[in-house]
């Protein structure tokens, strides 16, 4: 059984390669479970409803200017059709297994810098799937 | 909606180089589009450069990896990118199958005013991609 040592993750937004500023990273691609159950039937019965992608990251605040991660994730809340790609293990060109990655059109949820006195500065950023392919 | 990605030019650690004015990427065979499918393509330019240079990025496909700028497999222009001198993020408009020939090899090129880029460009395909 092959695994992977989680250590090579590439989160690119909008114009900002936010790997080196990021720790966790983590895609939830889910569903909304329908309830179908009619009279009659002795178990619930279930249905794959509309899909539910979300990304969540966190990492250390950064306000470069060159490197503008802080300016992008703040100006992004809100903001629809923002593009996000996230590969979980290294980059591959052409490659459709390993290096391989996700990509959705999000709008920004929340951004929030800070924590506790004496740490690295930290952050969370989330954002949800637009749904919309065009 | 969410895709499956293939990178087609990571020039994310290291930029395009500076005299690259014009350039193309490997060809990968990843497949023409069939019927009813869709493909899907993005790109994030992750710096700027000197100047006002701006870059514009298409994504061909061809019938053989052997791509050339004019002849007898120049490609086919199937995403076109929005040209750009800041950094910016991008999802092309979808196309969908199915192409009048077998072309299943796919490039990413690029066309700047000599500045160096770091970027990112991949594509996707709504089946088996």
């Amino acid at each position: 059984m092959a695994t992977v040592v989680f250590k090579d993750a590439g989160v690119f937004y909008e114009g900002v390669d936010l790997s080196g500023q990021l720790n966790e990273v983590t895609l939830e691609y889910g569903v909304e479970i329908l309830d179908a159950t009619t009279f009659g039937q002795s178990t619930r019965i279930r249905k794959g409803g509309l899909t539910t992608p979300r990304a969540s990251m966190r990492g250390f605040w950064d306000a470069d200017a060159a490197g503008q991660p802080d300016v992008e994730l703040f100006e992004g809340v809100g903001v629809d059709d923002r593009v996000l790609t996230l590969f979980p293990d290294g980059i591959t060109e052409g490659s459709t297994g390993a290096g391989s990655g996700f990509a959705f059109k999000v709008v920004a949820v929340s951004y929030a810098p800070g924590g506790a006195v004496g740490e690295l500065l930290p952050f969370t950023f989330t954002a949800d799937g637009r749904g919309i392919e065009a | 909606m969410i895709t499956r990605v293939v990178a087609l030019k990571d020039a994310t650690v290291t930029g395009l180089a500076i005299s690259s004015c014009y350039g193309a990427g490997t060809a990968f065979d990843l497949g023409a589009l069939e019927s009813a499918q869709t493909a899907y393509a993005g790109l994030h330019i992750l710096s700027t450069a000197a100047g006002a240079n701006t870059i514009l990025v298409h994504i061909v496909s061809g019938s053989s990896s052997g791509f050339t700028t004019a002849g007898a497999n120049p490609g086919t222009e199937r995403f076109l990118f929005t040209a750009v001198s800041c950094r910016d993020g991008q999802w092309a408009a979808p196309i969908t199958g199915a192409f009048a020939t077998c072309q299943r090899f796919w490039r990413m090129e690029w066309a700047t005013t000599c500045g160096s880029r770091k970027l990112l460009t991949w594509m996707s395909r709504s089946c088996d991609v």
